[in-house]
């Protein structure tokens, strides 16, 4: 799944590291003094947040949307508790006592985020679930034949608890690829 | 057209190019757009679909083959039709992919899509060839517009939507404005050509006293002639052809016919005479004195019985 919007799925990646960025604020560092360290914390919430709110209203307010015929859905729910376990704990928790520790996890970060932005898995947003939204994953077919077998993916955000039977859905588009359903 | 798509009740507006690539392969792509967009996309819709209306009580009428067509007409034709296989693949098509970059390069692009859904999740399809569309981009250096002010020099590429569809697609039809933009987008050319030379053999099923075979090459090379056979394989009616008639009628519209083991054929250079004398483009008139007259027309239509 490649994708336009770049910079979009950047910040959407940074701002599904909020949690992360909290909880690293509230526990500090001995390797950097208190007032910048909060200041970066806060820094890595608020403007990616930020932006992420202004590019879904500016969506929504300019109704750049689609419609989005589906063959079938899964709900990828179970994707953030393997985000959160496998990616955010072990991050949270890694030792930031030292500077060199820092820059290792600084590294790894880096790391991470090039990985959920190359891999288009800018949606995994605890902020989503907090909304009341559940994270489904469709296949759409390529054309209206029956029997046609080559289908598109897309991830689609959605406060329906389930798409089973939704024959297509009009959604707003949040990247190229994630689309947030209307009301 | 009113019951195949209610155009009161437009729910989604979406807007697709059609992209050549270096392999001469076309694919269609998604662009982004927002709502002024897609308020001047319903209103070239809407603009179209009231050019194509007919007076209360009166049916589009049907698009044939073999007719030549001013620049703009009001034509109906099925979408379920043979030659319009092109056509259907196109309005199969869903779930495109989003590629805004594929405006960077608007030489590539060959004819744009403005797809509607209404309420009931009917879709219509309002296609139109690019050419106007990315004729300003060329011209980008000598646009300017007013910004805080000043007026400036627009940098960036400036299309101009078009005011009205070549034509629509619905399920069951497609309703022609512009018969060149159909024909071109729709390959028609390419469909009828190909499906002549067998078609033409078919006819004698209807006709036994014409050797059609001998057509069959002729036909497969020949537009005009390939389009005429399409024209009189949608007709259906060959059946009702006399021999006695068409011969007379013949000799009249100057059609030389010659007969082969028992069968009549073209004489060379009478292939295409034939097949406009069997669609009624080849006709005499006389309504004056002296030697009468004969006609070959491009373009006719029949009056309706009184």
């Amino acid at each position: 799944m490649t994708g336009g919007l770049k910079i979009a799925r950047l910040l959407m990646v940074l701002s599904s590291l909020t949690p992360l960025f909290i909880l690293w604020g509230i526990r500090g560092t001995k390797a950097v003094d208190d007032t910048i360290w909060l200041a970066i914390c806060a820094a890595f919430v608020a403007i990616p947040n930020l932006l992420l709110l202004v590019r879904w209203r500016i969506a929504h307010s300019s109704n750049d949307e689609r419609t989005i015929s589906i063959r079938t859905s899964k709900d990828q729910s179970e994707h953030l508790l393997v985000y959160l376990f496998a990616m955010l704990i072990p991050l949270y928790d890694a030792n930031l006592g030292e500077k060199r520790d820092l820059l290792a996890v600084g590294a790894a970060f880096v790391l991470i985020v090039f990985l959920f932005w190359h891999m288009n898995l800018h949606y995994m947003n605890l902020i989503f679930a907090f909304l009341g939204f559940h994270v489904f994953t469709v296949e759409a077919p390529l054309t209206t034949q029956p029997q046609e077998d080559r289908t598109r993916t897309f991830v689609v955000l959605s406060k329906r608890g389930s798409l089973a039977g939704v024959k297509s859905i009009t959604a707003v588009r949040l990247s190229d690829t994630v689309y947030v359903e209307r009301g | 057209m009113k019951g195949e798509f209610n155009f009161d009740r437009i729910v989604s507006t979406e807007f697709c190019v059609s992209v050549k690539d270096p392999a001469d392969v076309e694919t269609r792509f998604l662009i982004p757009i927002d709502k002024s967009m897609q308020k001047a996309l319903r209103q070239m819709l809407l603009g179209t679909v009231l050019q194509l209306e007919q007076p209360e009580g009166q049916a589009l009428v049907g698009y044939e083959f073999g007719e030549k067509y001013a620049a703009k007409e009001s034509l109906v034709a099925p979408l379920g039709a043979d030659e319009l296989s092109v056509l259907r693949d196109l309005y199969q098509e869903q779930n495109w992919v989003t590629r805004a970059a594929v405006m960077q390069e608007p030489q590539r692009i060959t004819f744009y899509v403005g797809v509607f859904h209404d309420a009931a999740r009917r879709r219509v399809f309002g296609i139109r060839r690019a050419q106007s569309f990315k004729g300003l981009v060329k011209r980008r250096n000598g646009l300017a517009a007013m910004v805080n002010d000043t007026l400036r020099l627009l940098e960036d590429n400036v299309f101009k939507l078009d005011e009205d569809f070549d034509f629509l697609i619905t399920s069951a039809n497609v309703y022609v404005l512009r018969p060149v933009g159909f024909e071109l987008i729709g390959e028609i050319k390419e469909a009828v050509l190909t499906k002549a030379k067998e078609r033409v053999v078919e006819f004698a099923d209807s006709i036994d006293f014409i050797n059609f075979e001998s057509l069959a090459e002729y036909v497969g090379k020949h537009p005009r002639a390939a389009r005429l056979v399409a024209a009189l394989y949608a007709r259906g009616d060959l059946a009702h052809v006399t021999k006695a008639r068409l011969v007379k009628a013949a000799s009249q519209t100057h059609v030389g016919l010659e007969k082969v083991k028992g069968k009549l054929v073209p004489a060379r250079g009478s292939e295409l005479g034939l097949l406009e004398l069997l669609d009624h483009r080849r006709y005499i008139t006389s309504i004056k004195r002296g030697p009468t007259e004969a006609f070959i027309a491009a373009s006719r239509a029949r009056i309706p019985n009184a």
